[in-house]
């Protein structure tokens, strides 16, 4: 990846800019701008604890994020990160609850592959649908989403319901299903791992494998690429099972990795935010890390703000919101 | 018409420079336009003829020098301020809005207004007047996406006059346009030359220039080699300019020894997008080494024809073989394996990824193949290697392999596609219009590696619309009409107007009681 000084420098410049009007925003509601940004830097950054809570949140952020630029890179518009993601964590509980009497070398592995299959499987629909039919992936994604989500619901209040506790939320899944956590006294456990290896595994992909340069070829101009052979319907369906894939690990993180049961709203929009980091990350696989990082600095740095200086929860957001338009800013008017 | 006041500057540019990345597309032009002339920009596609037009109306910057407009430095910065200055451009590709009339779209933007509301009345006396004025003769209540694109030409031109511009740049008009379209067009510019406005034209036809023009600067590489009077030049010179050598427009006719039948087509039927039956029961086959062309107006059936016969298209009824190997049903990469190059129509869209580099684009139909992937893995060294090779011996150089396609001029684009199609291993090429748009020497280097396949044995299937191209290649033709063969006939053995009517529906047994006494 070439990092050139004038990109960096631009970067900076538009990051500057978003700062200066989320300043006026904090001045105008009485909160030192100042106090604020150090909140924001010490949270993230410069304490232990924010940094593990940063990295906690980006390790949930990166592979969604992957699997969307995956689909991207093809062409395929998937907006089902979300439904995906939650289906990678009914899989996970699932297999979670039902085999917990196993030991984690046979368990860990089940409940990945699980996962990983649950995503694919749901990805699968609009990408048939639009291989074969030229029906629109974004609106069949999209729309997968909400039965889906609704489904873990009826799960959770339902059949695999813990009677034990008031909270509606299944029973735990077996310890063997457990991601381990990678730093004690932290939420940093090992998707983290899994993350930031899918990640160069893509990277891998795109730079050395047949299946990678299919993957962009049919991205950019699937009409030529048919001409010249490559099969564009295989193209976009594995993509897609990919995409599907890596956000139902995700999901899959989610529960094994910090809950260890089925809860609603353990993602609380992540999926679609996934789609603006894996386009801020130019939908490169390593791009892709660093603009994960950035959004769970944003992200885990605003809810500081919002939570020792007591701003409203809409004015964190608006400052998340305006800090993110200006980086995009950056990346599209290059050229003035 | 040479006197003093014609022979005024009225657009002086001095020493304008541009570059693209790693291409050089205007160096140090200097160029000047008198005030009521037809001043013509002659090059090959890629010379940067477009480039200097786009800098002259504010698309692009020019990286140094400047433009002087009636004597004056002109800082044109966006399309706006050379229209406010009295520029105006007619663009190869319309930008018309189709469901608008004639007359929305010439006020479109400039609008006279009577308080909040279009004032309908007083727009249509100005745009008629101007119309008649100068002769173009235009329903101004017609819709815009009903008139054929020779009356939507003139829109654009009046939508430029209305506008207030003096000069006209006009990038290549006659591309799109029929002979006969294009003799009104000279008309109508002839009248506007008369009132006084100025044209700049731009155009690789060498008829066309040397029937037009006042004055005709050549580009070639990014420089202007020289501006001469038309008066005091010839067709010959011009090309030799042009191109940089002398063309010979020579005539591939050797005689080679045909091999076998490789392909075989029988009695197919293929269905267009719609669902129209396209092609209709149609039968040929190519022997190794001829070429055999299809002519015919575009949009009877050649294109879904070459689809069928690559595997894109479904072929709906019939069957085609390749050698002995039915190919009906096969899908395009196994007819590409089996030894069947293509050449597609549209060399942006369908024959390379223009946001791909020139080395992508000579692998994308091979790269899941050995030597090129063992195993699913690229093998970048030998792709590399490989594509060097062919960027030599096509020709394509000065041009970084790194480059993206989209930079390359459409000459150098389809030397691109035909080192890639004819590197493969193949016994059938099929070319569908491989010449369309082109320039002189970008053709003529087209039509000499199209006669060196055919002297290497390979059958060829061309299709195309140029009679030139087909009377150059081919001995035997295949005349297609509404999907069906019109006749097959040897080359000597018609004429063009034979063949004329047979393009518009005359099957060739009709055609023999028409013309008795000639034996065909």
């Amino acid at each position: 990846m070439k990092v050139s000084w004038t990109k960096i420098r631009r970067l900076t410049i538009y990051f500057g800019f978003g700062l200066l009007v989320g300043t006026v925003l904090f001045i105008i509601l009485d909160v030192n701008p100042l106090t604020a940004y150090r909140i924001m830097i010490e949270s993230t950054l410069l304490s232990w604890s924010g940094f593990a809570e940063t990295v906690g949140r980006f390790s949930t952020l990166l592979l969604p994020s992957l699997g969307i630029a995956v689909a991207f890179r093809c062409g395929v518009f998937n907006i089902g990160a979300p439904g995906q993601i939650y289906m990678g964590a009914m899989a996970a509980t699932g297999v979670g609850i039902f085999f917990s009497g196993l030991s984690w070398y046979f368990l860990l592995p089940l409940v990945l592959l699980a996962s990983f299959i649950a995503g694919a499987a749901l990805a699968y629909i609009p990408a048939i649908l639009k291989a074969k039919f030229q029906i629109n992936e974004i609106l069949v994604s999209l729309m997968l989403n909400f039965p889906v989500i609704l489904f873990s619901t009826y799960l959770i209040v339902g059949p695999w319901r813990d009677r034990t506790v008031m909270e509606p939320q299944t029973s735990p899944i077996g310890q063997g299903a457990y991601l381990p956590l990678l730093f004690k006294g932290t939420s940093i456990n090992a998707s983290l791992i899994i993350g930031l290896a899918a990640a160069i595994l893509l990277y891998f992909m795109f730079r050395k494998m047949a299946l990678g340069f299919s993957i962009t070829a049919v991205g950019k101009n699937p009409e030529a690429s048919r001409f010249a052979g490559i099969n564009t319907t295989a193209t976009i369906v594995i993509s897609m099972l990919i995409s599907g894939g890596l956000s139902g690990l995700g999901g899959m993180g989610e529960i094994c990795g910090t809950y260890h049961r089925l809860i609603r709203g353990f993602s609380p929009g992540f999926g679609f935010i996934a789609i603006l980091i894996a386009i801020l990350g130019k939908l490169k696989p390593l791009g892709v890390v660093v603009s994960t990082f950035f959004f769970a600095v944003i992200m885990i740095g605003t809810d500081a703000i919002q939570r020792e200086m007591e701003v409203p929860s809409g004015i964190v957001l608006t400052i998340q919101a305006i800090l993110i338009i200006f980086i995009f800013l950056a990346g599209y008017l290059k050229n003035k | 018409m040479m006197d003093e006041q014609s022979r005024s500057v009225i657009l002086r540019c001095e020493k304008i420079s541009k570059s693209f990345q790693w291409v050089k597309a205007n160096q140090g032009i200097d160029l000047e336009v008198y005030r009521g002339e037809i001043h013509t920009i002659l090059g090959e596609n890629g010379a940067g003829k477009s480039t200097l037009m786009n800098i002259i109306y504010g698309i692009y910057q020019p990286d140094s020098g400047h433009i002087i407009y009636r004597g004056e430095i002109a800082d044109i910065k966006c399309p706006q301020d050379a229209i406010n200055l009295g520029i105006g451009m007619i663009h190869q590709h319309f930008t018309l809005v189709p469901t608008l009339s004639v007359l929305e779209n010439v006020i479109l933007g400039k609008t006279p207004t009577h308080g909040l509301f279009v004032d309908y009345k007083k727009a249509k006396r100005i745009v008629s007047e101007l119309s008649k004025s100068y002769g173009l003769q235009i329903d101004v209540d017609s819709l815009v996406g009903d008139l054929p694109i020779g009356i939507q030409q003139k829109v654009e031109i009046l939508k430029a006059l209305y506008r207030g511009a003096d000069t006209l740049i006009m990038d290549e008009p006659t591309a799109v346009l029929t002979p006969q379209e294009t003799e009104k067009l000279f008309l109508s510019i002839r009248e506007m030359i008369k009132l006084g406005k100025t044209v700049i034209f731009i155009s690789h036809k060498l008829d066309e220039v040397m029937e037009v023009s006042d004055r005709i600067s050549i580009l070639r590489q990014g420089k202007k080699f020289a501006t001469l009077s038309k008066t005091k030049t010839n067709k010959r010179e011009l090309a030799r300019l042009m191109v940089g050598r002398e063309v010979f427009f020579q005539r591939h006719q050797e005689e080679t020894e045909t091999g076998p039948v490789i392909l075989r087509v029988e009695q197919i039927s293929v269905r267009d997008n719609l669902g129209l039956e396209k092609v209709k029961g149609l039968s040929l086959e190519i022997y190794g080494g001829e070429v055999l062309g299809i002519a015919g107006i575009s949009g009877n059936g050649q294109k879904e024809l070459a689809e069928a016969i690559t595997g894109l298209r479904r072929t709906h009824y019939g069957q085609i073989y390749l050698q002995k190997q039915n190919i009906t049903h096969s899908s395009p990469a196994r007819i590409r394996g089996l030894g069947v190059a293509h050449i597609p129509e549209d060399r942006r869209t369908q024959g390379s990824i223009l946001d791909l580099n020139l080395v992508d684009n000579l692998i994308i139909d091979r790269f899941q193949r050995k030597p090129f992937s063992h195993f699913g893995f690229l093998d970048w060294k030998q792709i590399h290697q490989f594509a060097r090779k062919l960027l030599v011996s096509y020709d394509i150089k000065n041009i970084n392999e790194e480059t993206k396609a989209d930079k390359l001029s459409g000459g150098n684009l389809q030397r691109l596609i035909l080192a890639r199609e004819l590197s493969s291993r193949h016994q059938l090429l099929v070319a569908n219009k491989p010449t369309r748009g082109l320039d002189v020497g970008a053709i003529e280097y087209v039509h000499s590696q199209i006669a060196a396949q055919k002297k290497a044995g390979v059958a060829v299937l061309l299709i195309s619309e140029d009679l030139n191209e087909i009377f150059n290649l081919c001995q035997r033709i295949i005349i297609m009409y509404q999907g069906k063969n019109m006749g097959t006939v040897r080359l000597e053995d018609v004429s063009r107007e034979e063949i004329g009517m047979m393009m518009g529906g005359t099957p060739l047994n009709e055609l023999k009681p028409l013309l008795t006494g000639k034996n065909i």
